[in-house]
């Protein structure tokens, strides 16, 4: 899963080779890595490949910061 | 799309400024901007379109160079100018097919310059922008370093679309969500009641709410329990819900579509890529009023996620951006700080917008993060105009403060408006009408008062008259106070009678003449009137028993002076009780006192008085109408003269012309109804000054027509009764008011007026409510009615007095100006939308050639339920056609009799039936037929008798999705116990075929039976059966195949019978429905196909009797009947069938065919009943209807329809009324039926008469064309037979068969009656090749002759 994930969003939605490979501790938004869109874009693909629907109530910076805790928190969840 | 639509507007210019202080080399900034054409290829784009199609291309060279102009010589004003001359350009459009931006370097001063760039929208967005800035920046600064250019680090558009766009692996699919969204967008935001009008031209507003508001809302924003994942993120949703309340508090919509250019830029490389990359998504948000702030941010913050989860690069599609109303653009994109001058950018805003858009609110943060965000809103000008510009951004802020201070409100209660009245204006008191009549006389003895067909009377001749009855008055022992009754045609009498009630203190009730006994009684006794005065005609009428005195027109010449007389009553006390008719039910007395009146009559003669000084009007209206009081009092109050005009004492009154030709008169006071009239007879306007209008709607192009004749001042007067004749008034002028309504202006100063929203606060500037009046003018009540006048006459905390509530709705347009919006009754809701008639009418009356329209929607009466069934065969009362004898026997019994015996003949024996079926039995064959098996007990006993018989079956039933479960069991159970062979089919298209049929025929059956036919047809062929036996019952053939008139022909032939059915058959199947749509239906095409596949229908071979099917079933095939699907049907659905039958037509769908089951022996008439008047489940029928996709709503309401009744002289056709109303109307207020009518029916008091109207539409049937009469015998004969079969009349001769109503066997009936008639064999099929009674009467009378000379030749 972490993988896929990651894959995703480095692939996707980062998507330049120049950056080099994203770390799984990397702060997403901090870092400018991804904007406002990239994490509602990131939110409706999570959904999609994992078919869950996010409450509202989750939808929180907390779970969404890097790719470890979106995982965490994810495993919480399926 | 939008530029072309719109090719001169620069609506779609995306133009910035850039103020640049600094040291500046201007060459190296030209070669800079070359460089970057060069590098960025979105600025060699091209635009064009060769014949019909559009192309683009990429020029490889730099379309235009940079424009550099100094500016330098306008030293201080240089800066000013280059404003000037840049938003010159920016006002002209972009040539696409040459270049697609347009930029200007200005030199202001030393190192002072003004850079412009205007780029079109196709080839950028904000964002794009300040990239392409940025770009330029780079380029200019790397080549003052090293005087060479770098090598932009950028995308070219065209690549980098679709490589960034949409994400590599999954291509761009139909998003669901977004086909949802796009069903549930709100195409009719009508901002402050405003309709949507094509207009480009925009204001932008910008708003600075300051430093400390902005950092306040964002604290807001990004602290509230409902903060989204970003800052930005909650930022953006928290000003949606500021915009989202703002949009729905001025619209009133709770669905707020609101248009929002997602910046699809989200991957790193897609930064770097200038272009238009910004698509546009509806955000659909379903507000509630009576949420607070948390409430509606939880449901923003859920909505906005599934709004950017759903926007991906290339997945909006012209669907899904089409019909934003509303616009948000949130605009965070910023201009590099970075560059080598002191930035100053702007914005600009070309003056235009996609006329589309008719509101559009911009957050706007680019100079920087640094800067403060400001809120912009750009106000389409068709839909605001000016004067509502700072009102709206006002209540914007209104929201946006209330926002911010965290009051504990909902949405609904956030004030607009301050919730304060306004004082009524000057209320000094006026001068008693009383004493100035009485001074009247004395001073004008002389002078001519009333005139009526060449009789005349002066003032001194009229006091006379006053006098006396006064006299009389008293001598009949009435005091003052007392309720006189004033029962008069229009006459001397009655003014003398009206003035000596005024003054000697009697509170007057006028009593037309033509008031209907029974009305005339209940006023009597209602009004509690003491005495009548009357005339010679009126007194012979029954007056219950109320004292009455007949004034006569002698006392004209009695000598009387009132020199000494004075009212003996206070200003305060009544004057008059005039009835209006209440909208439901019993009229109502309206109270009036002597000092509302004396403040009426004296604001109107200040306010009307012509420009010689003289009243001259004419009374020619219902004297129980107040409209009429104007014209009596005014023209009487300081001296004028009163033409009367006497009603007919039968038939319509054609006063009004009368009036026209009158050359004397000086002002009118009538109806926009009658003023049509007027208009119409050539009126003579020679001394006409002024026309005042009341009691409808004045309509500006009527009051045009009006100022053509002659410029003459016209007023629109409104006022309600109870607001004493007229208390808003609004002097037409030309030039302002150009469309629609006339407003009804401004308050009388004695009164005013304020508009409540439904919870009876305050609406704020621009909003539309409901009218309440309070102040001078108001009425004490309704007389002996506390309950009424509690209703309407309404304290509330707001205010210090009394409101009346007038149940009409206006709105102050923003010049103040009070607008007329109809009656509170007049907005309708018809299929869940609400609309306005007024609003239908006025756009109608826009349309050339309309010269008079009116838009009622008429509510059907519900369909009246069964009240009586037939004795014999139980066929319900209301079963169209029906009659029944005096002794409660149908017609159709009735002519049974006559042919029952012959009927008889068609039946046969299973001997017969056997021989049939075995009669092509082929060496090859696998099935001698297909059995239709059900699973009821009809069609088990039918499969059983055929095995029994030895016959090889196949069976089939038809899965339509309802079966039940145990239905499903019990035809298992049966194809195992008989061994035979069994197939289900089925159609995905079923629930479209099943709406179509209960749209066709308000069942269900006739779908699935026409399903059946097609499926097992094609099985069939296929399988090589010959033929497909049915267990319809008698009845049912009675319903679906044979008519009575079959059987008129002295012998009963039953070949020819079966060949008439045959034909029907063939028919059936060409009927345009949902089966023949759905389903392949080609061979029904082929004549073949009815001779390798027939049709036998068992019991018409079998009479057996239901205990005798039970026990064989039983005891020969060990079947029971099973007990847990309920009623006789397997069917889930055929309830929800029947549902839809008896709500429509009042009677279930069986009905018909059990009467016949019942007729021919088959059933017992309670048998019958009780199964036909079996509960059905509502609940349940109702779930399945929305299933299929049925709508209910009809069901639920009684069934309207919007009639549009006009006239016109052109001939302008229905189709082209409804496509020009469209142009500005939603489709939902297009009426349905249209009326061409020649005059509009008046009632007395001049107003249209809606009721007259609808019962003209019900009587003739709804003409869709013209209607067109037969013109000769043969067309006459056939007229006769297609109304009698289709129980239509008249029927225009032009009218098709099958829009009629007619289908095959309605083709059978018309067919046989003529052949009847004739005594010809006439085939069926000319029904429908010769689907009118033109063509067809045509196509008979050509056969005629043929036949003769045939026969002459012989």
């Amino acid at each position: 899963m972490k993988e896929e994930i990651l894959l995703y969003v480095q692939n996707e939605l980062i998507n330049d080779p120049d950056l080099g490979a994203l770390e799984s501790d990397e702060d997403l938004l901090g870092s400018g890595l991804l904007d406002s869109l990239g994490m509602m874009r990131l939110v409706g693909y999570i959904e999609e490949r994992f078919e869950l629907k996010i409450p509202m109530e989750d939808m929180v910076i907390e779970n969404f910061e890097s790719i470890d805790t979106l995982v965490s928190y994810l495993e919480k969840k399926l | 799309m939008s530029q072309k639509l719109h090719p001169y507007s620069p609506a779609l210019h995306t133009a910035h400024s850039f103020e640049l202080k600094g040291k500046l080399d201007h060459l190296v900034f030209e070669k800079s901007f070359d460089e970057l054409c060069q590098q960025l290829s979105v600025m060699r784009f091209r635009f064009g379109q060769i014949s019909e199609e559009a192309y683009q291309e990429i020029m490889p060279d730099q379309p235009a160079p940079l424009v550099y102009l100094d500016f330098c010589n306008e030293a201080s004003r240089a800066k000013e100018k280059a404003i000037e001359h840049f938003q010159n350009r920016l006002r002209s459009p972009l040539d696409m097919e040459q270049c697609v931006y347009d930029a200007v370097l200005y030199k202001l001063g030393q190192e002072h310059h003004l850079f412009y760039l205007n780029i079109h929208h196709l080839v950028t967005d904000a964002f794009s922008s300040t990239v392409v800035w940025k770009a330029l920046c780079d380029l200019y600064l790397s080549h003052l370093e090293t005087k060479s250019f770098c090598s932009l680090d950028l995308y070219s558009y065209e690549e980098s679309l679709g490589i960034f766009g949409s994400t590599q692996n999954v291509p761009v699919k139909p998003n669901p969500f977004w086909k949802e969204s796009v069903q549930n967008v709100n195409k009719n935001l009508e901002f402050y009641g405003n309709k949507s009008v094509s207009e480009t031209k925009a204001k932008q507003l910008r708003i600075r709410p300051g430093e400390e508001k902005m950092k306040q809302l964002f604290l807001l924003a990004t602290e509230s329990s409902s903060r989204s994942l970003t800052t930005e993120m909650s930022v953006f949703q928290y000003i949606i819900c500021l915009y989202a309340t703002f949009i729905y508090r001025i619209t009133g919509d709770n669905n707020v579509t609101i248009g929002i250019p997602v910046q699809n830029r989200s991957s790193f490389k897609a930064k770097k890529s200038p272009g238009l990359w910004a698509e546009l998504y509806p955000l659909v948000l379903q507000i509630k009023g009576n949420w607070n702030q948390e409430e509606l941010l939880a449901y923003t913050k859920e909505q906005v996620f599934n709004f950017f989860k759903n926007s991906q690069p290339g997945n909006s599609t012209a669907e899904v951006n089409a019909n934003n109303s509303a616009i948000f653009n949130f605009i965070t994109a910023q201009f590099d700080q970075n560059s080598p001058w002191e930035v100053q950018s702007d914005w600009l805003h070309p003056g235009d917008n996609d006329p589309s858009h008719l509101l559009r609110c911009h957050y706007f943060q680019m100079d920087g993060p640094d800067a403060i965000p400001e809120i912009w809103f750009d106000f389409n000008q068709g839909v605001f105009p000016e004067e509502s510009w700072q009102a709206a951004t006002d209540q914007f802020m209104a929201i946006f403060d209330s926002f911010l201070k965290q009051e504990d409100w909902t949405l609904d209660q956030i004030p607009l408006a301050a919730q304060k009245i306004p004082e009524p204006l000057s209320s000094e008191a006026p001068q008693d009408l009383v004493e100035v009549l009485l001074n009247t006389f004395l001073v004008n003895a002389d002078q001519e008062a009333l005139i009526q067909e060449g009789l005349s009377y002066t003032f001194e001749e009229l006091s006379g008259a006053v006098g006396s009855i006064i006299d009389q008055l008293k001598q009949s022992e009435c005091k003052p106070g007392d309720h006189i009754g004033l029962y008069f045609e229009r006459s001397p009498e009655y003014i003398a009678s009206l003035l000596a009630c005024l003054i000697g203190g009697y509170v007057f009730v006028p009593l037309e003449s033509t008031l209907p006994p029974n009305r005339l009684k209940y006023i009597l006794q209602q009004a509690q009137i003491q005495y009548v005065l009357c005339s010679e005609a009126t007194s012979e009428k029954d007056l219950g028993g109320v004292n009455h005195g007949i004034v006569q027109p002698f006392l004209f010449k009695r000598a009387q002076s009132l020199q000494d007389l004075t009212c003996p009553q206070s200003m305060d006390s009544p004057a008059y009780i005039l009835f209006t008719s209440g909208s439901t039910g019993k009229p109502k007395g309206v109270v009036i006192t002597r000092k509302s009146l004396s403040f009426y009559v004296s604001w109107a003669y200040q306010n009307y008085l012509p420009g010689d000084g003289h009243f001259h009007m004419p009374l020619f209206t219902s004297i129980g109408f107040d409209l009429t009081m104007t014209s009596v009092l005014l023209s009487l109050f300081k001296g004028g003269k009163l033409s009367i005009y006497m009603e007919p004492s039968h038939g319509p009154d054609s006063s009004i012309i009368a009036v026209a030709k009158n050359k004397e008169l000086t002002t009118l006071k009538m109806t926009p109804s009658h003023l049509k009239i007027w208009l119409d007879t050539k009126p003579e306007v020679h001394r006409l000054d002024s026309v005042i209008l009341g009691g409808e709607e004045l309509h500006s192009v009527l009051a045009r027509e009006l100022t053509e004749i002659k410029a003459v001042r016209v007023f629109n007067e409104y006022g309600p009764t109870e607001a004493t004749i007229g208390c808003i008034v609004q002097e037409y002028s030309r030039n302002e008011h150009l469309k629609g309504a006339v407003p009804v202006g401004r308050s009388v100063p004695y009164g005013n007026y304020v508009l409540l929203n439904e919870k009876q606060q305050i609406v704020p500037a621009g909003h539309k409510g409901e009218i309440y009046l309070y102040g001078s003018h108001l009425a004490l009540g309704y007389w002996n009615d506390s309950e009424k006048t509690a209703e309407s006459f309404i304290n509330l905390d707001i205010a210090p007095y009394p409101l009346y509530k007038t149940g009409d709705f206006g709105r102050v347009n923003f010049k103040g100006e009070l607008e007329y919006l109809g009656r509170k009754d007049s907005q309708v809701k018809w299929n869940g939308h609400r609309i306005e008639l007024a609003e239908i009418q006025n756009n109608l009356q826009e349309i050339q050639g309309i010269e008079n329209s009116e838009v009622l929607l008429w509510e059907e009466a519900p369909v009246e339920s069964t009240s009586q069934n037939c004795v014999q065969c139980g066929l319900p009362s209301n079963y169209p056609g029906t009659d029944f004898d005096q002794e409660g026997k149908c017609h159709l019994c009735r002519s049974f009799e006559g042919y029952g015996e012959k009927v008889k003949k068609y039946f046969k024996t299973e001997e017969d039936l056997e021989r049939l079926l075995l009669s092509k039995r082929g060496p090859d064959s696998s099935y001698d037929c297909l059995a239709l098996l059900s699973g009821g007990k009809d069609s088990t006993y039918v499969v059983a008798r055929l095995v029994h018989m030895g016959l090889r079956v196949l069976t089939f039933t038809l899965d339509n999705g309802y079966i039940s479960e145990g239905a499903k069991k019990n035809i298992a159970k049966v194809v195992q116990l008989l061994g035979v062979d069994h197939l289900y089919g089925s159609t995905e298209h079923m629930n479209a075929i099943f709406v179509d049929s209960l749209h066709r025929h308000h069942n269900v059956c006739n779908g699935c039976f026409k399903t059946i036919y097609t499926l097992s047809t094609q099985i069939a062929l296929e399988k090589e059966i010959p033929f497909i036996v049915t267990g319809l019952s008698r009845g049912q053939f009675f319903e679906t195949r044979l008519t009575e008139e079959l059987f008129w022909n002295e012998e009963v032939d039953s070949q020819s019978i079966d060949d008439t059915i045959l034909q029907a058959r063939k028919l059936y199947h060409q009927e345009d429905d949902a089966v023949k749509n759905c389903l392949d239906v080609g061979m029904f095409n082929e004549a073949s196909t009815f001779e390798k596949v027939e049709f036998v229908d068992f019991y018409r071979f079998c009479d057996v009797s239901l205990q005798e099917l039970l026990r064989y079933l039983d005891e020969e095939v060990g079947w029971q009947r099973p007990t847990d699907t309920g009623r006789s049907t397997n069917c889930l659905i055929n309830q929800a069938g029947i549902y839809v039958h008896k709500k429509t037509q009042g009677y279930s769908n069986y009905a018909f065919p059990y009467s016949w089951d019942v007729r021919l022996g088959h059933k017992e008439r309670d048998e019958s009943l009780e199964e036909v008047n079996e509960e059905i489940d509502e609940l349940e029928s109702l779930r399945i209807l929305n299933e299929i996709g049925y709508p209910t709503e009809s069901l639920l309401s009684p069934s309207a329809s919007l009639l549009a009744f006009y006239k016109t002289s052109t001939t302008v056709s229905e189709d082209e009324l409804k496509r020009q109303l469209g142009e500005n109307l939603p489709s939902y207020m297009i009426p349905s039926k249209w009326v061409m009518v020649d005059d509009f029916p008046l009632t007395g008091n001049g107003k249209v008469n809606q009721e007259k109207l609808i019962s003209m539409a019900l009587e003739q049937p709804i003409k869709e064309t013209a209607f067109i009469a037969p013109t000769n015998q043969v067309e006459e004969l056939v007229s006769e037979i297609w109304s009698g079969v289709l129980l239509k009349e008249p029927i225009s001769t032009v009218q098709n068969f099958v829009d009629l109503g007619g289908h095959s066997l309605a083709a059978i009936r018309v067919t046989a009656r003529l052949n009847e008639n004739l005594g010809l064999d006439l085939p069926l099929n000319w029904v429908f090749e010769f689907p009118t009674i033109k063509s067809y009467a045509a196509v008979l009378e050509k056969h005629l002759e043929d036949l003769l000379s045939k026969q002459n030749d012989h």
